[in-house]
């Protein structure tokens, strides 16, 4: 039993032991340092892959283990602190003011201390008692990222929607989505939202977007709420938010046949942005693939077309249409202009937006989030609100006064002998 | 010193261990071939006797191309693999239907480089077509008279072995403007 105790009792300090914290800290440096360079001269997929092996979990659950005994067994090492005062403990060297007992303890309360003790000949000044606790919240603040990762591993859900331009709706059912990351029913959602409008404003007309914003309706069917997306700004759904994936320029297309009438009117949505981008869609019941290039202020200039702004001013397509490996037609086409295509006509209405969205629900963002509020306050109360002690002892016609602080103690001396009026 | 080197040690036996695991292959293969500059798979060149194979297939494919524009029958197009091939009779079918004035002409093919990545060949062409079109000429009273139009066209086709056949599983175009 004492050994099966003592064995126990090493490995449970050896957890919860800096050594621990050491071992931990080396290995997964080394292990992601040639991680790092696996990745670039393997696939980064096998890397991937390589990272999520059990090796690197039990590295993981580890830190975590270490991380909660060490915030465990310091508990009382933090109450005994708040309790207890430093200055006593430790050997500080004092220096003599002329000033009375009352004079330098009006002084130290008009700079924030407080009187810890006091008895007749010594009294105890402190300022900043629980700082202490910036160490605490420090930890904690790991533990709570470490808990909001290994919840957003298990939980998260990233999908993409298809383009959707105005007018449109999303009403999230699973084969809706353009991509899933993780297809895990389960994960997915419930979310649904109809596009009011795409609007987007350029930095001097030129490719810098200053404003790209998709307003919706939310849910699909019976709306009750309005909001928009912009570019880094999504719109939050409780732990769920939308936020812009993509964009691109839309238009109706219709197509009538050698007979006169209207053969298709479609929306196309293509992949197109930049003026020397192209992309391009099929008629329907015809092998013919037409190419098309925006340019939505258009100007000709040095033999080829270009665009002076990027507001649909003067918007003006290049189209290119191809059956098999043959171009059949080749020509820049205003909107709402006809263009023959062996009989067939084709016109483009004005160029519209679309915006893709990326659906993202996130349960453990919160909780890293609130870690990284917990590593600041837990930082700054450390590091700027620290310590201090200050002791006052009446020693016959003299007064001593020492000092303690866990930062910058001789910097603390120093502004209270100015204030004591020692030079 | 010398924990921190058994650490290190155990450390890096565990790593490796997982890629040979996980890998199924040494670890050092990916870094000997980096430092070789080896591809383990890249673009390489294809052997003379593929390359001779390869602008066979390929004239051919256009040859029977021809053909079938001619007789208006997709069916004749050869070298392509199969759904790539149903696309390309449908729309021979088409031509013959609504456009039967539209018969290409091969006049010329260049070829112009090859490469191989994996198990698909990429053949690069400069191909001059003679085309048959109709021109609408509404100053002329309406009157449609056919006229050939000579074009150029960049093509880019990629092929691969299927069933111990080479067969061409899809081509990019553009038209040399003029």
């Amino acid at each position: 039993m004492n050994q099966k105790d003592s064995l126990f009792n090493k490995v449970w300090d050896f957890l919860g032991s800096r050594r621990m914290v050491i071992f931990l800290l080396t290995a997964t440096s080394i292990y992601y340092v040639i991680l790092f360079a696996f990745s670039l001269i393997a696939s980064p997929q096998n890397a991937k892959n390589i990272s999520n092996t059990y090796p690197f979990y039990l590295i993981y659950f580890l830190f975590f283990v270490n991380l909660t005994l060490c915030i465990y067994r310091w508990i009382p090492t933090l109450i005994y602190r708040i309790k207890n005062l430093r200055i006593k403990e430790v050997q500080v060297q004092g220096f003599v003011s002329n000033l009375s007992v009352d004079e330098i303890s009006n002084i130290l309360k008009n700079k924030g201390f407080k009187i810890a003790e006091k008895n007749e000949c010594e009294t105890y000044f402190i300022k900043n008692r629980f700082a202490y606790i910036g160490t605490v919240l420090f930890h904690l603040s790991l533990l709570s990222m470490l808990i909001g990762v290994v919840l957003t591993v298990n939980t998260r859900f990233v999908g993409t929607t298809p383009p959707l331009a105005k007018g449109e709706t999303f009403w999230g059912m699973p084969n809706e989505y353009a991509s899933i990351e993780i297809n895990d029913p389960s994960r997915m959602p419930i979310i649904s939202f109809a596009v009011d409008k795409i609007e987007a404003d350029f930095w001097k007309g030129m490719q810098l977007f200053t404003r790209f914003q998709a307003f919706i309706r939310y849910p699909a069917d019976i709306p009750q709420g309005e909001g928009y997306v912009e570019i880094n700004t999504p719109q939050r759904f409780g732990s769920t938010y939308i936020k812009l994936a993509g964009m691109g320029y839309a238009f109706t297309y219709h197509v009538a046949g050698r007979d006169g009438y209207l053969h298709e009117k479609r929306l196309a949505k293509l992949n197109i942005f930049s003026p020397e981008s192209e992309d391009s869609f099929y008629i329907i019941d015809t092998p013919y693939e037409v190419f098309v290039k925006v340019y939505p202020d258009f100007v000709f200039k040095d033999g080829r077309y270009w665009t002076k702004t990027f507001y649909p001013k003067n918007p003006l397509y290049y189209v290119k249409v191809i059956r098999n490996k043959f171009t059949i037609v080749e020509r820049p086409l205003k909107p709402n202009e006809w263009m023959d295509i062996e009989g067939y006509k084709i016109s483009f209405s004005m160029p519209e937006y679309w915006a893709q969205f990326n659906v993202v629900r996130d349960p453990g963002a919160r909780i890293v989030f609130l870690g990284f509020i917990l590593i600041c306050i837990g930082i700054t109360q450390r590091l700027l609100f620290y310590r201090q002690e200050i002791l006052i002892k009446k020693q016959g016609e003299y007064v001593l006064v020492c000092c303690f602080a866990e930062y910058l103690q001789n910097s603390l001396e120093n502004k209270i002998k100015t204030l004591a009026g020692i030079k | 010193m010398k924990n921190f080197l058994k650490i290190l040690g155990i450390a890096l036996a565990v790593f490796f261990g997982i890629i040979y695991v996980e890998e199924g292959m040494s670890p050092f293969a990916h870094l000997v071939a980096f430092l070789k500059k080896t591809p383990i798979e890249g673009i390489q060149q294809p052997l003379p006797e593929i390359a001779n194979e390869l602008k066979d297939i390929i004239v051919n494919h256009n040859n029977s191309l021809v053909e079938a524009y001619e007789r208006g029958d997709g069916n004749l197009v050869q070298n392509m693999e199969k759904g790539f091939k149903q696309f390309t009779v449908n729309e021979i079918f088409f031509a013959r239907m609504n456009t039967p004035e539209f018969k290409p002409r091969l006049n010329n093919i260049k070829f112009l480089n090859m490469s191989v990545s994996g198990d698909v060949f990429i053949v690069r062409t400069k191909e001059d077509w003679s085309i048959g079109f109709i021109n609408k000429n509404s100053s002329n009273g309406g009157i449609r008279a056919e006229v050939i139009k000579d074009e150029t066209y960049h093509v880019t086709y990629q092929i691969k072995k299927i069933e111990n056949k080479w067969r061409i599983i899809g081509f990019e175009s553009k038209r040399q403007s003029v």
